[in-house]
């Protein structure tokens, strides 16, 4: 699947069509190189919900196909760019289920070695927040029960923050731990072999 | 039902794969363009692993979870993640609270035992009350001595957490006050953009060979379908005193209709213009259904249109609204 799709990507987005991109995102490159961002993880949110098995692949797909057009689109298109995205990722979703690849296999016992390992590394990256976020992270998963929430936004107000700037630091916190456990499995995987 | 409540409703249905296309298809733009939605998308993603793995889902829940959300090996990957988190917190509470309870067992010093067993001693023979009460004494002074330390540790201990969260709270602010300064900011920037856009737009207009006169004063704009109510800004006309004419072209979705009504009301409901019979038109893959006003009759404020498809029994029905604003220069 993944040979199919970077056969029919035809895909190395080259650096003139990536600054054409981003400049049609935005006149300030900064702001541009953010709304690319956001734009690959919305639309890798999207192909993820609606059932795909190489999500990020699609995304990528779909900003290089973006890209070769922007030269023909970007005088004449109104409105959002991201809906111009959108619609070329409904077409390139089309093209997935034409050619959708076998469902991967459910975890074996085979899995529960490489389960340890990377418990073992989320306990070496949990070691390594802050004191604060440690603290912060314990408490927020502390209470098990139905009362969660309220938990949670007791929680909110001891900190004086609304309850969704802290499930925000929270997410961030929590994306800063996945990055480190991948690293760290990456790691291991290399030392073992 | 207030807006968060039928978007949450909403963004689980899309989910759970519950959402018909249509409703799929909404979600899916509004998640490309909505920053504020694409968080509440990923917060409730995250309540839902939540759930599942406290058992907390009902079973039509559980099935489509298991079913249909976890499908997808990101998502795979993100309840792994779940749980072995919550595996490190639930065994890092149960090693805390060990400790405190081993503390609590071995925590007493050897001279409390010894004294202990000098108290047995009294009863036998009060001849050694001097000595117990020696020993007594200085068991008591070395204990208090312990304890005021725990007691001045425990201070510095919460005085240093009071200023870590007062430090945190003063980040969050400025942080805040930082984010309200850049949102006024940009939303001051985009009506200037916009302002000018439509300035620029005139002068083309009116400076084009072969321009027809009476198009140097039209100022044109174009209208999304509102999605719900109150929940964005209204795009904004901005009329100078060249402007004699306002033309309003509002994109169409969902089904077509022959004919279509647009009525034009001001914010307080007040009706200034009724077009019938007006048809779509094809522009850059969308459909546009135009009317256009005379300046000298729209005052500065908030319009909304109503825009209605012609029935097969001769009726209108409604099909969306759109709402503009008005600024005189």
């Amino acid at each position: 699947m993944k040979e199919s799709v970077s056969q029919r990507a035809d895909t190395e987005l080259t650096e003139e069509l990536f600054e054409r991109l981003l400049l049609w995102l935005d006149a300030d490159r900064e702001r541009a190189g953010q709304r690319y961002e956001e734009i690959r993880v919305q639309l890798i949110k999207i192909f993820t919900s609606r059932g795909c098995l190489i999500s990020e692949e699609l995304a990528d797909e779909t900003i290089n196909r973006v890209a070769k057009r922007v030269q023909q689109i970007a005088e004449t298109y109104e409105g959002d760019p991201a809906l111009y995205f959108y619609g070329v990722a409904r077409l390139i979703y089309l093209e997935y289920l034409r050619r959708k690849p076998a469902p991967q296999p459910l975890a074996t016992s085979a899995a529960s070695e490489e389960e340890e390992l990377k418990y073992e590394c989320l306990e070496q990256c949990v070691e390594r927040l802050t004191p604060k976020n440690r603290e912060l992270l314990r408490a927020y998963y502390r209470d098990d029960d139905e009362e969660k929430v309220d938990h949670r936004k007791e929680m909110a107000e001891r900190l004086g923050m609304e309850l969704n700037a802290l499930w925000v630091r929270m997410h961030r916190i929590r994306e800063r731990l996945r990055q480190c456990v991948t690293e760290c499995l990456m790691r291991k995987r290399g030392s073992d072999s | 039902m207030d807006r968060m409540t039928i978007n949450e409703a909403s963004i689980r249905r899309y989910l759970l794969g519950e959402a018909r296309d249509e409703e799929q298809e909404q979600t899916e733009r509004r998640l490309m363009t909505d920053r504020e939605y694409f968080q509440d998308f990923l917060r409730l993603e995250e309540a839902l692993i939540d759930e599942y793995i406290r058992g907390a889902l009902n079973k039509h829940d559980r099935e489509r979870f298991e079913n249909y959300f976890i499908k997808a090996p990101e998502r795979r990957e993100s309840l792994e993640f779940a749980k072995a988190l919550r595996r490190y917190v639930t065994q890092d509470a149960t090693l805390n609270s060990e400790k405190v309870a081993g503390l609590g067992r071995e925590g007493l010093p050897p001279v409390f035992v010894s004294w202990q067993a000098r108290s047995r001693a009294v009863i036998a023979s009060l001849a050694c009350v001097a000595l117990l009460f020696v020993a007594c004494t200085a068991w008591l002074l070395a204990e208090r001595a312990r304890l005021k330390g725990q007691v001045e540790q425990l201070q510095t201990e919460r005085g240093e957490a009071a200023r870590s969260e007062e430090e945190l709270k003063q980040q969050i602010d400025q942080q805040g006050a930082l984010s309200d300064s850049l949102v006024q900011r940009l939303n001051q920037a985009q009506a200037e953009l916009e302002e000018k856009e439509q300035e620029i737009a005139r002068l083309r207009e009116a400076n084009a060979p072969g321009q027809n006169a009476a198009d140097a004063g039209l100022v044109s704009m174009l209208l999304a379908p509102e999605l719900h109510r109150g929940g964005e800004a209204p795009r904004v006309a901005y009329l100078s005193k060249g402007s004699n004419r306002l033309r309003l072209k509002m994109v169409v979705e969902g089904e077509r209709y022959k004919m279509y009504r647009a009525e034009v009301r001001t914010a307080e409901g007040v009706e200034i213009l009724r077009s019938d019979e007006l048809k779509a038109k094809a522009s850059r893959n969308q459909m546009i259904v135009e009317i256009e006003l005379a300046a000298g009759r729209i005052a500065q404020g908030d319009y909304m249109i109503a825009l209605s498809g012609a029935a097969g029994d001769g009726g209108y029905e409604k099909i969306s609204t759109y709402h503009f604003r008005v600024v005189r220069r």
